[in-house]
């Protein structure tokens, strides 16, 4: 059975899925957008129609950001594209036609300046506008069974998760992270049992420390662990950070609502560690050379958010480390094109910018596509990119001043602890770890052969950042140089009878 | 480990976690009911230790339960349903190989 045909299939329905979305629909392409969960808004907005519609009392909690995302999502609902929601990809596929028809292409990375000004001048750019074939494949479960869909284009906008964050009993029931906090503030109307302690740092951390507090939920503390140095470095970046739309006010009015409910706020914290039987009891810490031990029922860790990259991964897309953001980022170009012909990413996943800069992506992501499938013009794709690309920037300008703000110290991203567990499946911990990388163990792939880091269901997801800065670490090397895991298909587990049923032409 | 924010929800889903009957608001993930009982999803396979929900988002795999007999779901990534089975899982299942012996 011939599969299902589109122009491009999006994976994600956040802000960067939903606005290539709005975008590839004014261009007629035939677009289909997959999605993990049951409603369009991505994590940020994760639920933003039913809590608008069903309990609008709750937006005052969340915030204005929040429900900005419901016109979206809206708009996205009745622009054409078919959502699948509920749709798992675990693989995605270049059928050999394709392969063959890229060969020839230079997949020599143009600058992004260059981008800016035309690639139609640009010998050195990889994207082609040429007739494509449907020659991409996308494996998909959702709960019905195994589908495949085939696709010219395909736009990765699978958004971020929060990073590792390996303290010493960080797996224990109790602790989640704030971004879980706030799928259940957002989902079901839930608020943790208190007393309820947040650690880390970040953006997230005082937001859900501010929405917890107007929900009626009182924090014993918020226990931040950014060293001093990083104010200094961030202060160096505030000028452009200011002028940034509203993320410094948004910021010094959260911690304001701490300080006005009398929430205890301590900051560059070292040496945090949870204790307890079988659940959380105590979180403990050291604040300038004194030592704290606050009881408590539910911890929410967050140290920042990674981009989700296991599908451009698994495909093979070049990347390289970002040495401020402490995470892999795909080589793209100033559109998103990777170095995978007829593959984009866009958003969060390519490189942390949040969701207005994620909505900004999606649309130049979707423009450049659309000129590939020639429904518009280079003149027209330009004008349109030129408007976006400026609202991209102002977005990005604050980035510099965040990141460095908000970079854990590197103590909270390779446990200094042997006993500390880093691979949460399999249990093994750092100690366990070093003595590998000690032995010139070359990299992520070989320490998981040795030591089933990162062999458990989540697939490295919660190790992978760690193992890698752990190795270059021990061995004085680049995290870039050390690598990651080579992330394989199928990426969200499927049955072995789903995918016989896929083989056998049995689909939606 | 976490409570909900009104006394009086309209529209709701009971289910049973490990037998016991447990009342969550509708289109919520069984994830939520886990949290809202307080109680954990499983234990691990290598050293039994207990692991409840920790990202609610499907990343971290803490969650894995056994949905109406079909184990390994993750709970944050089901929707409850009203009669749904929920069982904890504990380490690895019986009559298979036992948990690795702990390293030295």
């Amino acid at each position: 059975m011939k599969p299902e045909q589109f122009d491009l299939a999006i994976i994600g329905a956040g802000p960067a899925g939903m606005a290539a979305a709005l975008e590839a629909r004014r261009q007629r392409l035939r677009t289909v957008v997959l999605d993990e969960q049951f409603q369009p808004g991505g994590q940020i907005w994760r639920n933003v129609e039913a809590v608008t519609t069903r309990r609008p009392q709750d937006l005052f909690l969340l915030g204005p950001d929040y429900a900005d995302g419901y016109p979206i999502a809206q708009r996205f609902r009745t622009c054409g594209a078919d959502f699948r929601p509920g749709a798992r990809v675990w693989q995605i596929e270049i059928m050999p036609t394709a392969r063959q028809a890229a060969a020839g292409a230079s997949m020599a990375m143009p600058s992004s300046d260059a981008l800016d000004t035309g690639p139609d001048d640009d010998p050195q750019v990889h994207v082609e506008r040429r007739r494509t074939g449907a020659d991409r494949h996308l494996c998909y479960t959702d709960a019905r069974g195994a589908h495949r869909i085939a696709t010219r284009h395909v736009l990765i906008a699978t958004g971020a998760f929060e990073r590792p964050m390996p303290v010493p009993g960080w797996t224990l029931p109790g602790v989640l992270t704030c971004g879980a906090a706030q799928v259940m503030l957002k989902t079901a109307g839930m608020v943790p049992r208190t007393p309820l302690v947040l650690a880390g740092a970040g953006p997230l951390v005082l937001l859900v420390a501010a929405q917890l507090l107007r929900a009626g939920v009182k924090p014993a503390a918020v226990i931040e662990t950014v060293p001093a140095a990083n104010y200094l470095r961030a202060l160096a970046r505030i000028g452009p950070a200011l002028l940034a739309p509203g993320y410094i006010s948004k910021g010094l009015s959260m911690i304001g609502a701490l300080r006005r409910a009398g929430v205890p706020r301590f900051i560059g914290a070292l040496d945090l560690r949870l204790e307890g039987a079988g659940r959380v009891e105590s979180v403990l810490f050291r604040d300038r050379g004194t030592e704290h031990r606050l009881r408590a029922e539910t911890v929410l860790l967050h140290q920042g958010v990674v981009p989700n990259a296991s599908l451009w991964q698994s495909l093979g897309v070049d990347q390289t480390w970002d040495a401020v953001q402490c995470c892999f980022r795909p080589g793209a170009d100033a559109w998103g094109n990777s170095s995978v012909a007829g593959l984009l990413v866009a958003g969060d996943s390519a490189g942390i910018g949040g969701a207005e800069a994620a909505l900004c992506a999606g649309e130049l992501a979707a423009l450049s596509i659309a000129w590939q499938q020639r429904r518009i013009g280079t003149e027209e794709r330009d004008r349109r990119a030129k408007t976006v690309r400026r609202a991209l920037r102002a977005h990005w300008s604050a980035r510099p001043f965040l990141d460095r703000l908000y970079r854990p110290p590197q103590a909270m991203r390779v446990p200094p602890g042997d006993d500390t567990i880093v691979c949460r499946c399999e249990e093994v911990r750092a100690g366990e770890l070093r003595e590998l990388a000690a032995r010139a163990v070359p990299g992520p792939n070989q320490m998981k052969a040795f030591s089933r880091c990162g062999m458990g269901p989540c697939q490295g997801r919660l190790c992978g950042l760690t193992v890698t800065e752990l190795i270059a670490q021990t061995q004085r090397r680049d995290p870039g140089e050390v690598g990651y895991y080579r992330v394989r298909p199928p990426i969200v587990p499927v049955t072995v009878g789903e995918m016989a049923a896929l083989q056998s032409g049995d689909e939606r | 480990m976490f409570r909900s924010l009104r006394d009086e929800i309209l529209l709701t889903v009971t289910l049973t976690v490990d037998g016991e009957p447990c009342t969550v608001p509708v289109d919520v993930s069984v994830a939520v009911a886990l949290l809202q009982r307080g109680s954990i999803a499983r234990t691990t396979a290598r050293s039994g230790s207990a692991r409840a929900p920790y990202c609610m988002m499907g990343v971290c795999f803490e969650c894995l339960v056994e949905i109406d007999g079909v184990s390994n779901r993750q709970a944050c990534m089901v929707m409850a349903e009203d009669g749904m089975a929920v069982r904890s899982q504990h380490g690895l299942p019986a009559g298979l190989l036992p948990a690795p012996a702990e390293l030295p």
